[in-house]
């Protein structure tokens, strides 16, 4: 009797090693894209590291489920949204007001350098709707089809807010070029 | 496809591969040129997008997910002694309920179980200060006789000690049993089951327990006992 739970207990233990691994293999494959997507999400550090380790805990808690590997990701971003959705019905005042984020910034080095940090200050200033899809586009490098699968939106809605997202940072980059070049010259 | 429409394709998916727009994208110059303006934003954002991730995240998220499992285990633990401390607490409880419940309802039954055991009874008799000795023990004494003392003997009546006697009367034997007034001892003023029949007398110091065999008048000695029966202050 003992030998039998002996030996259950030791192909338990062996399946959460298994489990264990795959979790592992998960977390170093998809955790940086996520967190950034978190990031864009949420625009607080703190905040979407939170709501990432979140999403993870779940994730384990529901590991077995996933059958397909390639689903990883889109599970992934579900759970995430819905984290993040759920931190909204807990507290509002979690509420992140754009004017006081401090968006990071790097050395303000050479050029490129400072076009990056002014296109993050403008990727944050979008409004969610255009960002989000956005950003699933150039964080996962989503096609129009699974954005529009993931958020549950029409595709043509989709391109829409694509089209917006982007002609609108173009612009305002343009301007903003323009008036550094006045102050500048 | 219209210049407008390229465009906005292009806006919304700078990397398309579509055939069309591919084709669109080497019909003109200016087409050209807003394809490649359009894939240099494209790697800006792309790169602008990819903010430090904090350090150890991938380690913190990993051993998280550890320590829930292991706190899962420890919980299901915890669950399974505290249900098996509530059993054994229930148990526990069970038997000190039931025990009480015995002691108070079984001791008539009990002496009339005991009535079939003393078949075989010594053929001596004892003398009223014998009897009196062991009577002490229950503060009581009897002043005169009550009839020939066939036997008298201590014995346990459930958990309660008793002094059983057994007296010869007009009618026959009779067992009297001498009970201390233990709390929760009760017995109905008469009983019986198919072969004796039973008397209680309550005195101001012990109960006397009465038993003959069916249709056996125990009034007589009941009387006796009632008279000569008396208890040390």
């Amino acid at each position: 009797m003992f030998a039998r739970n002996k030996r259950k207990a030791v192909s338990v233990s062996s399946d959460m090693m298994s489990k264990q691994k795959r979790y592992e293999a998960l977390v170093n494959a998809t955790h940086a894209d996520l967190y950034r997507y978190a990031y864009w999400l949420i625009r607080d550090k703190s905040i979407a590291e939170g709501v990432v380790q979140e999403t993870y805990l779940r994730a384990w808690k529901s590991l077995d489920s996933l059958q397909d590997q390639k689903a990883a990701k889109s599970w992934l971003i579900t759970i995430l949204r819905r984290e993040n959705a759920r931190r909204f019905e807990r507290k509002q005042f979690d509420l992140v007001d754009i004017d006081e984020v401090s968006i990071e910034d790097t050395q303000h080095g050479n050029e490129t350098e400072l076009e990056h940090a002014e296109l993050r200050k403008l990727m944050a200033g979008l409004n969610d709707e255009y960002r989000e899809p956005l950003m699933l586009q150039i964080i996962f490098g989503y096609s129009g089809e699974e954005i529009a699968q993931q958020l549950d939106l029409n595709k043509n809605t989709v391109m829409t807010r694509l089209f917006r997202a982007r002609n609108q940072l173009k612009e305002a980059l343009e301007a903003s070029y323009e008036r550094r070049q006045q102050t500048n010259g | 496809m219209d210049e407008l429409a390229f465009r906005r394709s292009l806006y919304a998916e700078p990397h398309s591969t579509d055939p069309q727009i591919k084709a669109a994208a080497t019909s003109s110059e200016r087409n050209r040129a807003f394809a490649e303006e359009l894939l240099r934003l494209d790697a800006a954002i792309s790169a602008a997008s990819k903010v430090p991730v904090p350090e150890g995240l991938a380690s913190r998220i990993i051993w998280q997910g550890s320590i829930s499992e292991f706190a899962l285990h420890k919980k299901r633990t915890r669950t399974y002694i505290a249900l098996a401390a509530s059993l054994a607490f229930v148990t526990g409880l069970s038997v000190v309920v039931w025990q009480q419940q015995t002691s108070t309802i079984d001791l008539t039954a009990e002496a009339l179980a005991h009535m079939n055991h003393v078949e075989g009874y010594r053929g001596s008799t004892v003398s009223l200060a014998e009897t009196n000795g062991k009577l002490a023990a229950f503060g009581a004494a009897l002043i005169s006789d009550i009839g020939v003392i066939k036997s008298a003997n201590f014995c346990w009546l459930d958990k309660v000690r008793s002094l059983h006697l057994i007296v010869e009367t007009t009618s026959g034997l009779v067992s009297v049993f001498f009970v201390p007034d233990v709390d929760g001892s009760e017995f109905g003023q008469r009983f019986s089951n198919q072969q004796f029949v039973g008397e209680k007398l309550t005195t101001e110091k012990a109960q006397v327990l009465m038993i003959g065999e069916q249709g056996q008048d125990l009034h007589e000695l009941s009387e006796k006992i009632n008279n000569n029966l008396v208890f040390s202050a």
